[in-house]
């Protein structure tokens, strides 16, 4: 009795240990980013061409995040639906000081491939600021007459692909199958590495991005 | 028999639960075993995926380890290592088996997470519940499926994406994938039932076969006893035919026909025993009874007893008969020398009895050495008309002879060789054949001897070569194998030695040697030559002046003796009989070299044969001088008829006596000299007798001076009865059929060895007393593990016999605390009891006072079964027995020592 007892309670513990440490991994990959302070118009100043006649995505990422994969892995089914209908441009953080091609990694060579999608590099991460955005994965939908018609992520958490509200809405904007009504754009949280820094610094145990 | 065959139903059944559990359980260990391995995979696979696939966090040009490494590290480990650590310290229990089964589908679970949620890592939980199907239990399944569920229905809940890929699904999404795993499980635990009742089906058909096997092998076993006893039945009135036709034989007075009668009798007697020897062997061999002893003995000399002993067979069909040994055969070795003597009689005889032509040898060499081993291998080749390849496999195989025609050609039971063969296995050896038809066979064997405890000075005797270095001998032979077994046992000796093939090169040889002023020393010759015989050549060396003062030495077969004054004529300086012994021809070269002046050191030869002739009719004029009174305990009237024969023909006063209490009554009542006792007779057996008649005297065994000298007669020739016999009081043994000449032997040798003890026992006890009181004086309380003095004492004076005793008890007492420490595990209070009894016999015999009375202690508290207290009397005994062994040395030593000062 007493040592079917104790089996239980060995059982019972190590059970609960795995539970406890699986609720701290998906606590981590639900953690969002900070959300962008984005221009509501086309930034004058920006270096980054925008399409004419067609929606442009702007997608900002760190070439070495590896939660940036599965925004990849939704960006190019996004572009597969989209036919055409929008561009997309993605912007690869490149700090000061790292070495040559630091930023063309697998993940660079993955979303060049996509159709649609032009790659470049986001030289001191200038570009990244001019969009306010802090978390890789950020994409910014902007209208062909320059208006900002979504902000957030298209991944719903970190690291994991599949559906999500965030793909779906820049799908549906871009298609012109809704009309944004709103004063301010939708905005879906975003899943991702900090773009800077100093963002890094603030994160509670390492598991998440500070929120500011 | 009914009931019987429903025991045996009932048997096979619980057996087959029990296979069914084992088995079973085998499974379960197995495949946590298995599990284990995997779960160790699995955590290191996790890890290497967290490393590969995210490796660090980044932000800006900084970076961390990411999260997933640590969770690949930390809850891998966490989910990991309890079902392993189950698997390595709980292997088979149903716990090992869930914990397990949860622990699998965690892992899938934190694979999934660590590869993104890709849809592929959820195969894993497909495979994992394959795998959780080698338990061949269905209930391991239920808790994985449980998890799963679990687990789909807490994320379909929070967190929907992780496990569905969409952001929001349905509340009973969970069911959808429960119902997969759970259709999985349908087939997974069909499966399992069914390989369940597959494992029982077998389980039970293996029971059916070991119950029948068993029954098999106990009706084997039975039979084997059954031809044991009977062996020994027979035996007992084939002593009386025996024994019979002996008296016959001996007596004399028989016109010619009827002793020729008489002999055919006596020959088919002896036949019959020979092949109730060999039923009797395999009988115990089978039986798994047959007991090997280990002594010291010359092992050149018992191949060539071997050799010497079959010569006139081999006489007899005018083969040429040799014995080929190598320079490097140990001159003594330690193993049963009986048994070895059995096995090369049988493949000798045969060779003999299967070679109607041409030659047969026996050869000795040294095969390999080790610190404690000597690996000898033994060869009979002979000239025969070989076996086929295909025939060969059958050969040692029991009751098998290569054609059924030659059971009625040649007789024999077919066992000889069978029997050989597992001798040979039995003392750690192999055996083998050789053979070509047409071209004759090798068959072979190798022991591995032990090296021997003691050093005899005769075994260097023909290693000490005198002075023949440079000598020359030439040696003339037709026979190849033969010239050069000389050559080589010559050159050996130191000689410079050259053989020849016939007359005429002999003659050419020694002529050249005489020419070149180096003329051959002695020269060998072989009687039976083409062209010129070595009557012939001796005469022509004899007739050339240039060669008449060569010594020759003249080898001749058995079935063709030399007339001595044909011998004398011819200027031989000996003549030896083949097969010739390698002491004979030492000593017969020495001698004719020292005639020639060449080795005046070395000692005339003894005429070894006209010795034994003098010695063997000695023993029986010695026994009618003494005119001994002799008690004969024999119930068989036949026997009683043959001993009283043999006995009175001996000189002796025989009194007869059936039953072993009749002894008892006719030793308190009469005097006597000696006593033959059978061990088996009704009422009271001889074993009973012995100890009465010594408890009666109040003497120790065996007996001292002043005792009955008491010796036993048994049909029964295993080995366990000498020593059963000794133990019981009894001083000598002698096998039935009784040989006469072995029987005056061991009467004389006992009785003669009584008249000595009164002589040299008491200077001899004096100076022991004396010394153990000065030991005693000397350092108090000192009690050596064994008392020499008493030993002594007891052997007569003997060391041999104190060596003997020696050897037997360090050789037997190892078995006898293994069988102890078995009774113990068994908690076998009888056992425990009848083994320490055994000890306590034998140590007592050796004067071992520690050892004797730890086991007497043991016998007693075995008996009782008070178990605590006989553990401890075991650690006393095992303590004396170590001590006792450490004194050995020393005692053999001392009692060698002093056997030589009681000489002086």
């Amino acid at each position: 009795m007493v040592r079917a007892t104790l089996w239980t309670i060995a059982v019972v513990v190590w059970a609960s240990a795995s539970a406890l440490c699986f609720a701290r991994l998906w606590k981590y990959e639900a953690a969002a980013g900070p959300a962008a302070r984005s221009p509501t118009a086309w930034p004058q100043d920006t270096s980054v061409l925008q399409e004419r006649g067609l929606p442009t995505l702007i997608l900002l990422m760190h070439p070495k995040c590896p939660c940036s994969r599965a925004t990849v892995e939704e960006l190019a089914k996004l572009m597969s639906h989209a036919q055409g209908r929008l561009v997309a441009r993605v912007l690869m953080i490149r700090p000061d000081g790292v070495a040559k091609f630091w930023e063309r990694t697998d993940l660079w060579q993955t979303a060049a491939a996509i159709p649609g999608v032009t790659v470049v590099a986001d030289a001191q991460g200038s570009e990244s600021r001019r969009f306010g955005a802090a978390t890789s994965g950020q994409a910014l939908l902007y209208s062909p007459d320059g208006r900002l018609l979504f902000a957030g992520g298209i991944t719903g958490s970190r690291g994991h692909s599949g559906d999500n509200e965030g793909r779906s809405l820049v799908l549906a904007l871009g298609r012109a199958e809704i009309i944004p009504t709103a004063a301010e754009p939708p905005q879906t949280p975003v899943y991702g590495c900090p773009l800077f820094a100093e963002s890094f610094a603030c994160q509670p145990d390492g598991m998440g991005p500070c929120r500011k | 028999m009914s009931q019987m065959m429903s025991t045996c139903a009932g048997d096979a059944s619980s057996l087959g639960a029990e296979f069914y559990r084992t088995h079973r359980e085998t499974i379960y260990r197995r495949t946590d075993r298995m599990f284990a391995a995997l779960m160790a995979v699995q955590w290191v696979f996790g890890i290497v995926a967290a490393m590969v696939i995210s490796p660090r966090t980044w932000a800006g040009v900084e970076s961390q380890m990411h999260p997933h490494v640590w969770a690949a590290v930390v809850l891998g480990g966490v989910i990991s290592l309890p079902p392993i650590l189950l698997a390595v310290f709980k292997p088979g229990h149903a716990v090992t088996r869930y914990v397990i089964s949860v622990a699998q589908m965690l892992t899938s679970a934190l694979l999934i997470h660590l590869t993104g949620g890709r849809i592929e890592t959820h195969f894993h939980v497909f495979g994992s519940l394959a795998f959780l199907a080698f338990y061949r239990d269905w209930r391991v399944l239920i808790p994985a499926t449980v998890v799963v569920a679990l687990d789909h229905f807490l994320r379909g809940l929070y967190f929907p994406q992780s496990v569905y890929g969409v952001l929001t699904a349905s509340s009973w999404r969970w069911l959808e994938h429960a119902g997969w795993v759970i259709f999985e499980d349908l087939f997974l635990i069909a499966s399992c039932l069914r390989s369940d009742k597959e494992m029982r089906e077998i389980a039970q058909r293996a029971a059916d076969l070991h119950v029948a096997k068993e029954a098999a092998e106990g009706a084997n076993r039975a039979k084997s006893q059954f031809l044991a006893n009977m062996s020994h039945e027979i035996r007992t009135p084939l002593n009386g035919v025996i024994g019979m036709a002996e008296l016959l034989i001996r007596k004399g007075g028989l016109a010619e026909r009827q002793l020729r009668y008489v002999h055919v009798i006596k020959s088919s007697g002896d036949t019959l025993l020979t092949l109730i020897n060999g039923v009797l062997d395999f009988s115990k061999i089978e039986a798994g009874k047959l007991e090997l002893s280990r002594s010291d003995f010359d092992l050149r000399g018992v191949v060539e007893d071997v050799v010497e002993m079959l010569a006139p067979k081999a006489a007899v069909k005018k083969l040429e008969f040799l014995c080929h040994m190598h320079l490097d055969v140990p001159a003594r070795v330690c193993g049963d020398v009986d048994r070895l003597r059995q096995i090369l009689i049988n493949l000798t005889n045969n060779a003999i009895k299967f070679t109607e032509e041409g030659e047969v040898v026996v050869a000795a060499r040294l095969e390999q050495s080790s610190d404690d081993r000597l690996f000898v291998r033994f060869d009979v080749r002979d000239s025969g008309l070989g076996i086929a390849r295909e025939q060969q496999d059958r050969l040692f195989k029991s009751f098998s002879q290569l054609d059924a025609s030659n059971t009625r050609k040649y007789g024999g039971t077919g066992l000889g060789l069978a029997i050989s063969k597992q001798l040979v296995e039995l003392m750690g050896g192999t055996i083998g054949l050789q053979s070509e038809v047409g071209k004759g066979s090798t068959f072979w064997f190798t022991i591995p001897f032990l090296r021997p405890t003691s050093r005899s000075p005769e075994t260097t005797r023909l290693t000490s070569i005198p002075p023949t270095r440079g000598l020359r001998v030439l040696a003339v032979d037709d026979l190849p194998a033969q010239r050069e077994i000389m050559r080589e046992q010559f050159q050996a000796w130191g000689f410079v030695a050259d053989i020849a093939s016939d007359g005429t090169e002999a003659l050419t040889l020694l002529r050249s040697a005489a020419t070149a002023a180096a003329p051959y020393h002695l020269a060998v010759i072989d009687m039976h030559m083409p062209l010129m015989n070595g009557i012939a050549l001796a005469r022509a060396i004899k007739g050339e002046p240039s060669l008449q003062q060569t010594p020759i030495l003249m080898l001749t077969s058995m079935d063709q003796p030399l007339d001595p004054n044909e011998m004398s004529a011819a200027g031989f300086a000996a003549c030896l009989t083949k097969p010739v012994r390698q002491s004979e021809l030492f000593d017969a070269v020495a001698t004719a070299l020292a005639r020639g002046g060449l080795t005046p050191s070395v000692a005339q030869p003894e005429p070894a044969a006209s010795a034994n002739a003098v010695a063997e009719t000695s023993v029986l004029t010695d026994l009618r001088r003494l005119r001994l009174r002799v008690l004969v305990a024999e119930d068989n009237e036949v026997n009683q008829e043959v001993v009283k024969e043999i006995l009175t023909d001996a000189g002796c006063t025989v009194t007869l006596v059936s039953t072993g209490a009749a002894a008892v009554q006719a030793v308190a009542s009469h005097e006597y000299d000696v006593a033959l006792m059978d061990c088996q007779m009704p009422e009271m057996d001889g074993f009973e007798a012995a100890r009465r008649i010594r408890n009666a005297e109040g003497h120790a065994q065996p007996v001292e001076c002043g005792a009955l000298p008491i010796i036993a007669l048994t049909a029964n020739a295993i080995q366990g009865d000498r020593e059963r016999c000794l133990s019981a009081g009894m001083d000598g043994y002698v096998a039935k059929p009784i040989d006469p000449d072995l029987l005056f032997q061991a009467i004389l040798t006992l009785v003669q060895r009584s008249l000595r003890q009164a002589a040299v026992s008491a200077p001899a006890v004096a100076r022991a007393t004396e010394h153990t009181v000065k030991l005693a004086a000397t350092v108090p309380g000192y009690e050596a593990p064994i008392n020499l003095e008493t030993l002594l004492r007891r052997c007569r004076g003997k060391a041999t016999l104190v060596e003997s005793l020696l050897g037997k008890f360090d050789a037997a007492i190892g078995a006898q605390l293994d069988e102890l420490r078995g009774a113990f595990t068994r908690i076998d209070g009888a056992a425990v009891s009848r083994v320490a009894h055994a000890i306590k016999g034998a140590s007592a015999n050796l004067s071992a006072n520690a050892v004797s009375s730890a086991a007497a202690e043991l016998e007693r508290l075995g008996a009782k079964g008070e178990w605590e207290s006989a553990n401890e009397s075991l650690q006393r005994l095992e303590t004396s027995v170590r001590e006792c062994l450490e004194y050995i040395p020393t005692v053999a030593s001392s009692a060698k020592q002093r056997a030589v000062e009681v000489k002086a």
